[in-house]
């Protein structure tokens, strides 16, 4: 029914190839778990990179969101770890749309319009007259239950309609063709028709289009189709694209109706002066708790500037929310972000904290602005550079933000917007003026003028950790050990700035497509040498040294993991190692407890000439050319692990695919290790810090699966919670890689993969409601 | 620039049924430029530009407000209205509905806005004179009922567009108690104080835009 397949002349776009289609279907209802599918969707990579196709195309989408949306068959919801494909419901829902269409796009005199067939039908629908007499049942007729009254406020709101589809996306080809514009004018009448309480709004008229345009893509003639199996022929048919968009409308609209609700003010508006309406739309409601309650408890800082300056939340959230972001972003941009909410949410509450998320990302271009300047930024938002990590970032910080609202985590968020996407702590003095744009452009330049700071930082001295590692290895012999110790601890290092490989694909084979993922691993910390906070506002000083301790305490937890590990093996160590592991002890203790003003020198230096340092040392410290992904390799000494079946040669490269979803709660030490704490003003980087942090970061965890993912993955010592393991795709074993001792990054601590021991509980969760 | 007299800070506001070219009056006037109907979008929420002006030998700093169109969408109008000095009220030569929705425009206005408020009549898309639905003489009389300024426009071929901006602006500045009492700031901080600039003005005075092109710095 909609678009013809006219792949060859040069209407601007082209579906995928068949098999594309078909294999996605097969790895979504067959390969894929349930889990991973929401994993891959919250990191910006719902389907492998072979799937992409066009500029903004990807195969299978639309069979993602069906499996993410639609309610699962019965009693298999519990069961099946995979998806199962919805074809009963399709098929239900498809019955349905000929239904309600057959009923609605009759004329009250039994007829329809010319040439309008039903989808599945090959003929016209037969004209019946319905009910009524002629006294009531013709278009002249005063009778209040005339059916040709309705009739002709439907075609006036089809008119509406129709005004807004003839203009929907303008950039792309696909939305001029006539049969497209006229499924999406019936879909979205029928949708008003059945929710007369909101009836159409502009707005929605783009969300549809863009599911519209991603059920096509994956939509195969049944007659000519050289895909054979039957379930992916019925659930791809192209009979049905405007059936099938009109569901996931449905589906999608359930959540976002509320956004659109409007009512006439009760009463005449003269009594409603001074904007005091007895009736609050819901949209401003929700505005307003997103600016002034959500925002305000991550970035107070950015919330009063914003309120001092009379911002009125509902002025750009309104844009924002019923578009679900598509004026905000580019169109693919948009669609992993769709994904991504799809799968963590589908109740779509989490978009409230990507509206939060994405003030926090541009709050160095509002904080300097005036009223007009920071409107002008939120109502043209500044361009996504970094595409699909831009987007499943804001995704991520959304949903730690609606774990943890606190400055704490916002504070964590501005860092990681500065180690990810470059976007300098610091906020820009002189007031950038925004340049006025065209419409329809996408902003662009202005970012990249005011990030610069930051990149140009170098980073000479090595970090405090990583002094302590070198010291290591300067005096240590060359045992296989050494090069565990120098890797713990430059992963510590690194980890204090975040591993931004803690964040990455999990799926694809190669990081090549997303070289933006090993961005700072080329910066490496310049938050330990310059002391950013001069000349800052209190509460930003006081959200960094929240973060750093927080990221303190990690440390710790992760040097006494180390410690124990190499402890093991004491009584095999020369003095030189036992010095070594003396000194870095002696640092565990000092992030441990927090309150060491002064270090002991003594400790931290060797009292033996420093052999030079062994070549195999230095292997691990390289830091990785720019586009490989990040390799904290550690060797674990074969004893501590066990190959997995079928696994022959011993993996070596660790690429930490940690994902941020589906993790066990990372092991905190226990209060008291802090109580003796005291407040501090030190710079958190030598000594430390003081009380408690005001909140931990509490971790995602699946809602699933008890099964472990891995290819079988085994750990005989298995540490406390510091292992992180990763797999490939589908968990190949011949991608299996041995877990990192990676200290947990901040948010993201790595996943693990053993079953021994590790509790699995206490996780809030707020995706459980998926399945 | 931080003379002893600051230019006074602006704010008008687009309004008019869906379609009738709001957005496309505006970006001719800031941008200089023209998308084809089917070529913008639909406008939702609120959309905002700034600009500045000379008129006569004075600068002006204009805020656009240019509001969706349709009606029922319209969640937050008090918002939209709240310390506007100009408001242009646009409907389409061609489409006789858009002219026959005036009425309840200016109810709205009225609701809105204070009778000192300078109001502006547009009729846009001039260029469709062949499929002309609402005469010119009717265009006017409206007006002069409802004591507005009234133009006749087209944001494609760029026929009035500007005449419309700055005759309001004219006006608005002949009017002294609207802007009046906002306009003794000299500094051009991002402080301000939030009682002295009320939402919706705007300061460029510290920057000024290099927009040779545009219909609206001159």
């Amino acid at each position: 029914m909609a678009a013809n397949d006219n792949s060859g002349d040069n209407s601007g776009w082209d579906r995928p190839d068949e098999r594309l289609i078909a294999d996605a279907y097969r790895l979504l209802f067959g390969s894929l778990t349930r889990e991973r599918l929401r994993e891959n969707a919250a990191n910006g990579a719902l389907m492998p990179q072979k799937f992409e196709f066009g500029a903004y195309g990807l195969a299978g989408r639309s069979l993602a969101w069906k499996a993410l949306l639609m309610p699962a068959p019965p009693l298999t919801t519990e069961l099946s770890q995979h998806p199962v494909p919805p074809l009963a419901e399709i098929r239900r829902r498809r019955d349905l749309y000929v239904d309600v269409l057959r009923d609605l796009m009759q004329a009250p005199d039994g007829n329809y319009e010319e040439g309008f067939i039903l989808p599945g039908h090959s003929r016209p629908p037969t004209p019946a007259l319905k009910t009524g007499t002629f006294e009531k049942n013709n278009p002249l007729s005063l009778d209040e239950q005339n059916p040709w009254k309705q009739w002709f406020e439907n075609v006036d709101l089809r008119k509406t309609i129709r005004q807004d589809v003839q203009r929907t996306f303008p950039d792309l080809s696909y939305f001029r063709e006539p049969e497209v514009q006229s499924d999406l004018t019936n879909i979205l009448f029928l949708h008003a028709a059945k929710h007369p309480e909101i009836g159409y709004r502009q707005g929605m008229h783009e969300i549809l289009a863009a599911i519209f345009l991603a059920v096509d893509y994956d939509s195969l003639d049944r007659w000519t189709s050289s895909v054979d199996d039957r379930d992916i022929l019925e659930m791809c048919d192209r009979t049905w694209v405007a059936a099938d968009a009109w569901s996931l409308f449905g589906l999608v609209m359930n959540s976002m109706n509320i956004w659109f609700e409007w009512r006439e003010p009760t009463g005449a508006p003269k009594e409603t002066e001074n904007g005091l309406n007895p009736y609050v739309a819901p949209i401003v409601t929700t505005s307003n708790r997103i600016q002034n309650q959500y925002l305000s408890n991550v970035d107070p800082t950015l919330w009063r500037k914003m309120s001092e300056l009379g911002i009125e939340p509902q002025l750009f959230l309104i844009r924002w929310l019923r578009l679900l972001f598509s004026r905000e972003f580019g169109f693919r941009e948009t669609m992993i972000l769709w994904d991504g909410l799809f799968a963590l949410d589908p109740s779509l509450e989490l978009a409230q904290w990507i509206c939060v998320a994405m003030l926090v990302r541009i709050r160095n271009q509002l904080l300097p602005s005036d009223y007009s300047e920071q409107l002008t930024y939120l109502l043209r938002y500044p361009a996504a550079e970094g595409g699909a990590l831009h987007v499943s970032l804001l995704l991520q910080q959304a949903v730690r933000l609606s774990q943890e609202p606190n400055t704490s985590t916002g504070a964590s968020i501005v860092l990681q917007n500065r180690n990810l996407l470059g976007i300098p702590i610091e906020v820009p003095e002189p007031p950038a003026r925004p340049t006025p744009r065209r419409r329809g452009d996408r902003p662009q330049q202005q970012q990249t003028s005011i990030r610069t700071p930051t990149e140009k930082r170098e980073s000479p001295q090595p970090g405090f950790p990583e002094l302590i590692a070198r010291n290591i290895i300067d005096k240590s012999e060359s045992l296989g050990i050494n090069r565990a110790i120098f890797n713990t601890v430059s992963e510590i290092r690194r980890n204090w700035t975040e591993i931004p490989s803690a964040f990455s694909r999990s799926y694809t084979a190669s990081s090549t497509d997303l070289p933006s993922l090993s961005y700072s691993q080329n910066n490496p910390s310049p938050d330990l040498e310059t002391p950013v906070w001069e000349g800052r506002g209190r509460s930003d000083i006081e959200m960094e040294l929240a973060a750093l301790r927080n990221q303190q305490k990690t440390l710790a937890h992760a040097m006494t993991w180390a410690v124990n590990a190499l402890l093991k093996d004491s009584d095999r160590l020369g003095s030189q190692n036992r010095e070594a592991l003396d000194c870095l002890s002696y640092a565990r203790d000092v992030l441990m407890t927090g309150n060491v003003m002064k270090l002991d020198q003594d400790r931290l230096v060797s009292h033996a000439a420093p052999p030079p340092p062994p070549k195999e040392a230095q292997v691990g410290t390289q830091i990785p050319p720019s586009n490989e992904a990040p390799t904290p390799s550690v060797m674990l000494s074969k004893r501590d692990y066990q190959p997995p079946v079928g696994l022959t040669r011993t993996p070596h490269v660790i690429k930490p695919e940690v994902s941020p979803l589906h993790t066990t709660p990372y092991h905190r030490p226990s209060a008291s290790s802090f109580a003796s704490s005291t407040p501090s003003q030190e710079r958190p980087r030598s000594t430390a810090s003081s009380a408690p942090p005001t909140a931990s970061p509490r971790y995602i965890t699946s809602p699933t699966s008890p099964t472990p993912r891995s290819s079988g993955l085994q750990w005989q010592h298995s540490p406390p919670s510091m292992m992180s393991a990763t797999h490939r795709k589908g968990g190949d074993a011949q991608h299996a890689a041995i877990a990192t001792p990676s200290t947990p990054s901040y948010g993201y601590p790595p996943k693990s993969l053993s079953s021994a021991g590790r509790s699995n509980t206490t996780s809030t969760d707020p995706l459980g409601a998926l399945q | 620039m931080a003379g002893s007299e600051a230019p006074p800070n602006l704010k008008l506001l687009l309004i008019g049924n869906s379609s009738v070219g709001k957005s496309s009056l505006l970006m001719r006037f800031t941008d200089a430029q023209f998308l084809p109907e089917d070529e913008s979008s639909a406008t939702i929420g609120v959309d905002f530009r700034v600009c500045k002006m000379e008129i006569g030998g004075r600068r002006v700093k204009l805020s656009i407000w240019d509001t969706a169109g349709q009606e029922r969408f319209r969640t937050i109008t008090s918002s939209y209205y709240r310390g506007a000095q100009g408001i242009i009220v646009a409907y389409d030569i061609s489409n006789r509905e858009t002219f026959d929705a005036l009425p309840r425009w200016f109810t709205e206005l009225d609701t809105y806005v204070t009778p000192s408020v300078v109001k502006m009549l547009v009729g846009n898309k001039l260029d469709k004179e062949f499929s002309r639905a609402v005469s010119e003489d009717e265009g006017r009389k409206f007006a002069q009922r409802n004591g507005c300024l009234f133009l006749e426009a087209s944001a494609k071929t760029n026929v009035g567009v500007r005449e419309a901006f700055q005759e309001l602006v004219e006006k608005i500045l002949d009017t002294p108690e609207l802007w009046a009492p906002a306009a003794p700031r000299i500094t051009s901080t991002a402080t301000a104080k939030p009682q002295q600039s009320m939402p919706g003005s705007i300061d460029l005075s510290a920057n000024a835009q290099d927009n040779a092109s545009s219909g609206c710095s001159c």
